[in-house]
């Protein structure tokens, strides 16, 4: 069984939370590395464009609930989402919501443990893949998250508002930073 | 972070890039899989032969929550999937589930099976009800058994195999 079992039911977690999905018993922590790994290979084999094209259809489409949410000013679904997964993974972490948005710091990361746990480099990679996510989450709405890593499978996600540059159009941004997070580290023994 | 449960979800955006781009890019990419999976699978079903294979899906019976009995005895490993949480997970998707999806399973688990010296069939059954199964065998003559008995009550598209050019 998993080692952390959610104290919520899978239907009252989704009643309660509001969240479009929960999973309920055991994980299967490799699909971590499943995760780097097809990443990686979007990268490699097609591109940094193409590779925002899957995360974004993922940020946008899978989590169509979430992010609509967001564009709406509604954060609720995003915190939900971080707190209901976060406690899945048994990670160590807190949420705490600011006035204009929320911060949530993952002291431990259960990914980058896990992927460690494997022997599995690259597992930076995934962090990068989370910003992507959260851009993908944010477009087109006046919220923005900034992922600061702080070391050690550490990292603070600050949502904030930024209503003076909200874009009214979803999709990719252009508007990326000019230092890029990219690239994702490639695995190269797993 | 991408839970863990919701891979499969980005794994499906995956292929529907892919199958874009062309079903040789798909194939290619279960080639990848396979090399990837191998790290996870192939020494054991190397050493350990059907016992290694009925222990690997027995941890992913347990670990990804599936509803699936399996056994082997002298000549065959086989498992059914009654329920099988990948595409269910798929299918409950705001964002539509890839038509090709089912199909990544045997893509890789076909060739690892290949490199360990083993012949599989695979009875996708059905590309939108989660429910499948497959049977390996050490010879091509039964694997050849088995595809044949199928195919008398599936389309060809919905029987896989790891020794036959598509």
């Amino acid at each position: 069984m998993n080692e952390k079992e959610t104290s919520l039911d899978v239907q009252d977690a989704a009643g309660m939370s509001g969240l479009r999905y929960v999973s309920g018993g055991a994980l299967h922590r490799d699909f971590h590395a499943s995760i780097l790994d097809g990443a990686n290979y979007m990268l490699d084999n097609y591109g940094e464009e193409a590779l925002r094209e899957v995360v974004f259809e993922t940020g946008t489409k899978v989590y169509k609930t979430l992010h609509e949410k967001l564009k709406a000013g509604d954060k609720s679904e995003l915190l939900a989402w971080w707190r209901y997964y976060m406690d899945r993974e048994g990670a160590d972490y807190t949420l705490e919501e600011t006035d204009d948005g929320a911060v949530l710091t993952v002291k431990d990361c259960p990914a980058l443990k896990h992927l460690d746990s494997r022997n599995i480099p690259g597992g930076k990679g995934l962090c990068t893949l989370t910003r992507i996510l959260n851009e993908a989450f944010c477009s087109g709405s006046p919220y923005e998250i900034i992922l600061e890593e702080t070391g050690d499978g550490s990292c603070r996600q600050t949502l904030r508002r930024i209503a003076d540059n909200f874009r009214m159009s979803g999709g990719l941004r252009t508007s990326r930073p000019t230092t890029s997070p990219y690239p994702l580290t490639t695995t190269t023994s797993h | 972070m991408l839970p863990s449960d919701h891979f499969v979800k980005f794994y499906n955006e995956i292929f529907k890039y892919l199958e874009r781009k062309g079903p040789e890019e798909l194939d290619r990419y279960y080639e990848r899989v396979a090399e990837r999976q191998a790290f996870f699978t192939l020494d054991a079903f190397k050493r350990d032969g059907f016992k290694g294979m009925y222990d690997y899906w027995e941890r992913i019976r347990i670990e990804e929550n599936c509803d699936l009995a399996h056994g082997f005895d002298e000549n065959c490993y086989h498992l059914k999937m009654n329920v099988c949480p990948s595409l269910s997970k798929v299918t409950d998707n705001d964002a539509g589930h890839c038509r090709c999806y089912c199909d990544h399973c045997p893509g890789w688990v076909g060739r690892v099976l290949a490199r360990a010296g083993y012949f599989m069939v695979y009875d996708i059954v059905g590309r939108e009800s989660p429910e499948c199964g497959f049977w390996v065998f050490r010879t091509h003559e039964e694997a050849e058994l088995k595809r044949r008995e199928l195919l008398s009550s599936r389309d060809e598209n919905l029987v896989a195999t790891n020794y036959l050019k598509k």
